[in-house]
């Protein structure tokens, strides 16, 4: 336990600080001390980043709350206890302040000063844990507000040429069957499109199992599988991606299945296609890159490649949803995802960044 | 004297949806007017469609009717675009879009469209809102 203790009066300094480094439990106490809040400032600033911190607040460079204040915006995740003197109002302002318990100086002892600092300790792992959960809470809500509306734009448009569709059927009787036709490719999309949004919500709820994933060997996997699919056109594909991630097996597959059914989907009208499924190692990651050179997407439009129901052609018969559901499953097995480079003239470089599997990895026999 | 004006109403119709682009050809039809109906697929295509006509002395589309939500350039930032052009400010623009959200009403008078109107669900609307952009095209 990294403790800090800012206090400019020697004899109190002397009496916590021999209170705290007396053994206790196993825990390993490191105490550094200070008078000043500059001097705990630069002490935190050059790497002492303590995990409580126990503060008077009289001090000659500051005091009161506004050295509850300056230590909690400097110190990170640390507990704070303030000393004070026996003013129990002082105590519940630093505590709105940011000081986590407050302690009266006088009269001190050893096991009230261990159990208020583990107080203070679990009262900042809870704070943190729930600014956490809250902060996570917000941006899923927006998430969710953003594809809600997202969703209710791309449903209608079919809905809306459905029913003119339908209308002209009654008025228009001499080209029924051309307006039939129309209903019946506009139901067809929005059936899609539900679909699909079902597959896409159903990606959050199910947990990942991170294992030991071969890449040559899941390659091989999913070559089969795309065989059944597209016959002699897999022949574009070329895996040369190999050595071992962790991941959770299907979720990976998965991936890389959008991910190559996108590249064939958007292949250039003037080049034979070539799909290439390729691997680098960098440090603890590996980055797994699928190389196409099909339409490519100017870069001024990456950004939007990945936001779900986002297309950025008319062109093929996407739904918006390939990109933004492989983002989804990588980041939920602790991945990342970006394009790495793309542009009409060369095709799309799409680079899934996951951790290189570690010796203890469990190996799925498949 | 009165001269009866038999100029041709040329429309410019930006919108990646192919069955909106059948439904505007059916329904200008069905409005019996001279017109011309001329469609692009992409903000882009029209943009390049109408600095060819400026580059080649052609004459200009009479009113644009943009549609909003298309991919990569939107009808907003198309709307922005050509009202920045001295050369196309001019022409009167119509925003036709499913989005009735007041957000996009007010950013597209913000950018100079002349009218917002919300794609209707029955096709006697929507000859109605094409008789009203028609009559646009003939006010200039």
């Amino acid at each position: 336990m990294r403790t800090l203790i800012v206090e400019d009066n020697p004899v109190d300094e002397l009496a916590v600080r021999t209170m705290l480094e007396r053994p206790a439990d196993d825990l390993e106490v490191e105490v550094r001390s200070c008078a000043t809040v500059g001097d705990a400032i630069d002490l935190i600033g050059s790497g002492f980043v303590p995990d409580v911190a126990l503060l008077d607040l009289n001090l000659p460079d500051g005091s009161g709350t506004d050295v509850v204040r300056a230590i909690a915006g400097s110190a990170g995740s640390a507990a704070i206890v303030v000393l004070t003197g026996t003013d129990d109002l002082l105590g519940a302002a630093c505590i709105q302040a940011g000081a986590h318990q407050f302690l009266p100086k006088a009269g001190l002892d050893e096991r009230t000063l261990r159990r208020t600092v583990d107080a203070a300790r679990a009262t900042e792992s809870i704070q943190r844990e729930l600014a956490d959960a809250l902060h996570d809470r917000d941006r899923a809500v927006n998430e969710l507000e953003e594809l809600l509306s997202i969703v209710a734009h791309d449903l209608r448009a079919p809905l809306r040429t459905a029913r003119l569709f339908a209308g002209r059927m009654v008025d228009d009787a001499s080209r029924r069957r051309m307006w039939t036709q129309r209903l019946d490719t506009s139901l067809g999309r929005m059936d899609s499109l539900v679909q699909a949004l079902l597959e896409y919500g159903k990606l959050g709820r199910i947990e990942p199992t991170l294992v030991d994933v071969d890449l040559a060997e899941l390659g091989e996997g999913l070559r089969l599988d795309l065989t059944a699919d597209l016959g002699e056109r897999i022949g574009v594909l070329r895996w040369g991606a190999a050595g071992h991630v962790r991941s959770d097996r299907r979720m990976l597959r998965q991936v890389l299945q959008n991910l190559i059914c996108n590249s064939l989907r958007y292949t250039h009208p003037d080049r034979h296609p070539v799909i290439e499924v390729r691997s680098v190692e960098l440090g603890a990651l590996v980055g797994i890159e699928v190389a196409d050179n099909g339409i490519g997407i100017e870069p001024e439009y990456w950004d939007l490649a990945f936001r779900p129901f986002e297309r950025l052609t008319t062109e093929g018969e996407g739904l918006g949803l390939g990109l933004a559901a492989a983002r989804r499953l990588v980041e939920r097995n602790g991945g990342g995802m970006h394009i790495q480079s793309s542009s009409p003239d060369q095709g799309t470089v799409v680079q899934v960044l996951l951790p290189a599997a570690r010796d203890s990895d469990v190996i799925e026999l498949v | 004297m009165l001269t009866a004006r038999t100029e041709t109403v040329e429309i410019a119709y930006v919108d990646d949806s192919e069955d909106d682009q059948l439904l505007a050809s059916i329904a200008l039809q069905d409005l019996n007017l001279p017109h011309e109906l001329t469609i692009a697929e992409s903000a882009i295509e029209l943009w390049s469609l109408l600095r060819a006509r400026i580059e080649g002395g052609l004459p200009l589309p009479s009113v644009l009717v943009l549609d909003l939500k298309m991919p990569k350039v939107n009808g907003h930032q198309l709307l922005a675009q050509l009202a920045l052009d001295p050369e196309l400010s001019g022409i009167p623009v119509v925003i036709l879009s499913t989005s009735a959200d007041v957000g996009d009403q007010a950013a597209a008078r913000e950018n100079g469209a002349v009218r917002y109107e919300v794609k209707p669900s029955s096709f006697s609307g929507l000859v109605e809102v094409f008789a009203r952009i028609a009559a646009l095209g003939r006010q200039r």
